[in-house]
């Protein structure tokens, strides 16, 4: 009997242990209150994990330097379209996995639930149509997609691409009113940067703002650019650390203001 | 005159790396115990076997999945690797490679790949439907017009160039994309606007709108713009649903939504700018509010890939797992072998070849919120399945083939498992490291044997065959999860996942005593030392017992003069008294005798098989009786554990619980320079141990001995 109650109070303190935190051993453990501490504080309150933080930090250098990491901040788009390219064989061998062990379960050779099986075929093919969409395949997008929104939006993208570069619409540039009729606004505006086959190239995938015809367009207009010059500074200043009401005072002050830039 | 030889306890564990005749082993289990565990304090029983979750139910890698259990199973001929781990709102997380399962059950559809991707549970289950890659693709830009007419409800406030910028949202996960490039600007003279937007992504639930202030559209900065409705007083809401946005129609033009608003309607939320998707990788973890993506950045070249994985941790931003700012990066001495980790903790440990490190919270500040600490600088692992942690404590197969654990103080004990060192020498990096909560035991195991080290009494448990709890193949991973330690075992191609010590309800145990050797005390000896190794005939027992079976006697085996005492590769053929093993030490063993265990091989519920070795030839042995007549198994088995001994006897048991036998006079092995004393039970697998043994016999006083 004796057995059998240690046995249990084995187990209670295995349970109790499997739920409560765990913790590094003290002399690995990083206090994130005394590490918000300035460095001066830290020395004197903490004399070993100020040298054990400076050691870490110095570490930190050495293996930064063995990595291999570009040495400039890829865009958005860029680690998408790296990403993509992965996604889309991955995805074209899981579907053929799945289109084969759908077809053994419809014909009773296999496990799986065949209607459940073709929901994952559907939903990887959608995600496999936006990966190919991404790198530019927008011609394969076209064939796996299965949500004819999705199939028409990669379509149009298509023939935007293919299109002649210098094709418009006839279209004119948007007056303001009233107060603002000075004002002329461009027509076009860019829609999304995407990478076209056509020109091996990230591009531009321009739209006229009042009929929708689209193109694509190897660089935009100069108006769209400054202001694009000016957007960026404007975040710049926010991420620098001034607060926004500040940065828009300091941008007004330089005369970066719309009505200013789009006077014709 | 008879005289008591030597006392046995069996309370001190396995030991088989000292000496063969070192005096501190007496009362320790020699190698070819088994099926025994430490579960209480100071007390074994028999080991309770493996109970299966069903075939296949395994997985190369196996995790904690919340408050359940679940793996990466090999995919396409691919050793399966990486993370997978559930967290908030029962999301399922995973990256690396092999098809995701929850306790056993293959998710359709979800395959890890290299980049993070996240399920979410739907009614409480999982599809592929419901699975998304970590991160939202940035969207196009917004169409923004001045709306034609303006909405029911709506004055037209809107006055100077405005313009805008979206982003899209998961609000299940949330995740959050880096905003859209700018819309045209748009010039309002008292104008509501319209906003037509783009195609939702796939995994996508919540648009959020970003505006100018009036008079900056061409410049910026975009703030928060809450949607309200036409006619509606209330705030609005700022998570715009995509279901809204589909259903919307401004001006005959779909997916379209008005707005009307003034400056001062702006929420001082600025559009997003750091939430790129996480980097291709080969781990991941959550620690604390922040989710890392391990072995990101392989080399200049080519793609990240299990087998090409890097040295990078990406960062998410806090709360935002989805959205990782370049800059916010922590690096490792080398790639990643696998992580460590628990939701409830504010670390994980990091395992590399050659190195061990700690990723740990240190809260948020001007870059990432975790840092790595150096563990081990000089030691690591090979495979993901070579260690485990308890309480914060490293236990391991290090590189080199030894066994480290770590200290309550964080040293390392280097020599945790060198009481079994003798019998682990050999095994590979396919060896398998868990923790059993329930009997606090960290079991290591290869092949198909396993050890237990107990956590209360410090000690290790003689090794437990799978074999003897019907389990073939060999073993591959292992996790906990309440309690329990589940543990996959390969074979024939099928990864199927086992209880750990639960539910078999027959279990062969074994205890040996160390080999002994006698010294007998001569007072007046003129011609030799006082203490001096005289042969010995052993010629009676006494055991001290305990069983909680009476169907099977108990079998004793006494072992000699250092001889090989067990194998366990021996093969039976039913109608034949053939036993072959190729381990088997076929030299001078005729006379000797043999008791072969395996299911059925002595008859229907008989687990047992007495005979003498009458030939021994050729890889095998033919048994026979005391008549002279063959002794044949009854059954065609594998693998067996068989006892070889000088002489081997049945000793019956008369009634459960704890006993003495008699005084067993039945042995009659003289010449023993040593000795060895086996006492095998088949018990119900709840209780059976030795308590203690004491061996009496004969003194010879001469200096003559055999050596067989």
């Amino acid at each position: 009997m004796s057995q059998k109650i240690s046995e249990q109070e084995v187990a209670a303190r295995g349970a109790e242990m499997e739920r409560e935190p765990w913790t590094l051993p003290a002399r690995y453990a990083l206090d994130p209150k005394k590490l918000a501490l300035p460095p001066e504080e830290l020395q004197k309150e903490d004399p070993e994990l100020y040298l054990r933080w400076q050691k870490i930090q110095e570490q930190q250098k050495l293996w930064k330097q063995q990595a291999n990491e570009p040495f400039t901040r890829p865009s958005v788009q860029d680690v998408f379209r790296a990403q993509s390219v992965q996604i889309a064989e991955e995805l074209a061998k899981l579907i053929e996995r799945l289109k084969e062990e759908r077809d053994k379960a419809v014909t009773g050779s296999g496990d799986g639930d065949p209607s459940e099986l073709q929901g994952a075929i559907l939903a990887l093919r959608e995600r496999r149509a936006h990966a190919l969409s991404l790198h530019g395949r927008y011609d394969l997008a076209v064939e796996v997609e299965p949500r004819p929104e999705h199939k028409e939006l990669y379509l149009a993208i298509l023939e935007a691409v293919w299109r002649d570069d210098e094709e418009d619409c006839k279209c004119e540039d948007v007056r303001g009113s009233g107060e603002h009729s000075k004002l002329i606004i461009p027509k076009h505006t860019i829609k999304d940067e995407i990478f076209s086959v056509k020109h091996g190239r990230v591009v531009f995938l321009r739209q006229c703002s009042r009929c929708g015809f689209l193109n694509v367009v190897t660089e935009v207009d100069q108006r769209l650019m400054k202001m694009r010059g000016h957007r960026s500074q404007a975040a710049a200043l926010v991420t620098s650390g001034m607060s926004p009401t500040d940065a828009h005072r300091v941008l007004a002050n330089r005369g970066h203001t719309t009505a200013e830039l789009l006077k014709k | 005159m008879r005289r008591l030889l030597s006392q046995h306890g069996f309370l001190e564990g396995a030991l088989n790396s000292l000496p063969l005749l070192d005096e501190r082993s007496s009362d320790t289990l020699a190698l070819g115990s088994r099926n025994l565990i430490y579960a209480g304090v100071g007390s074994l029983r028999p080991w309770k076997g493996m109970q299966s979750k069903g075939s296949n139910t395994g997985a190369r890698k196996m995790v904690q999945l919340g408050k359940t259990w679940g793996g990466l199973k090999d995919t396409g001929g691919n050793q399966a690797s990486g993370s997978l781990f559930a967290d908030i709102g029962s999301s399922l997380w995973f990256i690396g490679l092999g098809d995701v399962s929850k306790e056993g059950t293959t998710l359709t559809g979800l395959s890890a790949s290299t980049l993070l991707q996240v399920a979410i549970a739907v009614a409480g289950a999982y599809d592929a439907a419901h699975a998304y890659q970590a991160g939202l693709p940035q969207p196009s830009a917004v169409d923004a017009a001045l709306t034609i007419t303006i909405g029911t409800g709506f004055t037209g406030q809107v006055n100077g160039p405005v313009s805008f910028k979206i982003a899209r949202l998961r609000t299940t996960t949330g995740a959050r994309s880096i905003a859209s490039l700018t819309s045209a600007v748009v010039v309002a003279a008292g104008n509501s606007i319209r906003l037509t937007f783009p195609t939702a992504a796939t995994g996508q639930t919540h648009w959020r709108v970003f505006a100018t202030q009036e008079g900056f559209g061409g410049v910026g900065l975009h703030y928060a713009l809450p949607y309200v409705p036409g006619g509606v007083t209330s705030a609005g809401y700022l998570d715009i649903p995509e279901s809204v946005v589909a259903a919307g129609t401004v001006d005959g033009i779909g997916r379209s939504l008005e707005f009307d608003f003034k400056t001062g309607d702006l929420v001082p939320e600025l559009a997003y700018i750091d939430d790129y998707p996480p980097p291709a990788g080969t781990h991941a973890v959550r620690i604390e509010n922040v989710m890392c993506v391990l072995g990101a950045v392989a080399d200049s070249s080519s793609a990240v890939s299990s087998t090409n994985p890097g040295t990078v941790g990406a960062i998410s931003l806090p709360n935002f797992y989805e959205s990782y700012k370049p800059s916010n990066r922590v690096y490792f001495p080398e790639p990643v072998v696998d992580v460590r980790s628990r939701p409830t903790d504010s670390y994980c440990y990091v395992a590399h070849r050659n190195s061990i490190t700690a990723l740990q919270y240190v809260g948020l500040r001007d870059g990432p919120a975790v840092a790595i600490q150096m563990i081990l600088p000089d030691v690591g692992i090979s495979k993901p399945q070579n260690w485990c942690q308890v309480g914060g404590l490293l236990h391991a197969r290090i590189g080199t083939g030894s066994f480290i654990r770590m200290r309550a103080d964080g040293s390392i004990d280097y020599n945790w498992a060198a009481p079994i060192q003798n019998a682990i020498k050999d095994w590979d990096d396919t060896t398998v490291v868990g923790w059993h909560p329930d009997s606090m035991n960290v079991v290591i195991s290869n092949g198909g044997e396993a050890w237990a080290f107990s956590l209360v009494n410090e000690k290790w448990s003689p090794f437990c065959l799978l074999a003897d709890a019907g389990v073939s193949g060999t073993v591959l991973s292992a996790v906990n999860s309440q309690g329990e330690l589940i543990i996959t075992v390969t074979s024939g191609g099928s990864q199927t996942a086992y209880s750990w010590d639960k539910g078999a309800t027959k279990m062969p145990v074994s205890l040996i005593t160390p080999w002994t050797q006698f010294r007998p005390y001569w007072p007046r000896s003129a011609w030799t030392s006082q203490e001096v190794t005289r042969s010995v005939a052993i010629r009676e027992l006494h055991v001290l017992f305990e069983t909680d079976r009476t169907t099977d006697p108990a079998i004793l085996a006494i072992h000699r003069n250092a001889r090989q005492s067990f194998v366990r590769d021996a093969v039976t053929t039913a109608g034949s008294n053939s036993i072959s093993s190729a381990t088997m030490d076929l030299n001078s063993v005729i006379g000797d005798y043999v008791c072969v265990f395996g299911s059925g091989v002595g008859g229907v519920g008989i687990d047992y098989l007495i005979g003498r070795i009458a030939t021994a030839a050729g890889g095998a042995v033919t048994i026979v009786d005391s008549n002279g007549n063959a002794v044949n198994a009854q059954a065609n088995l594998t693998g067996l554990y068989v006892s070889i001994a000088r002489q081997i006897f049945p000793y019956n048991i008369p009634r459960a619980n704890v006993q003495h036998s008699e005084f067993l006079k039945e042995p009659f092995v003289f010449d023993c320079q040593s000795y060895a004393v086996g006492i095998h039970m088949i018990t119900n697998a709840t209780s059976g141990q030795v308590h203690s043994l004491e061996v009496l016999g004969n003194v010879r006083s001469g200096s003559s001995a055999a050596i067989t």
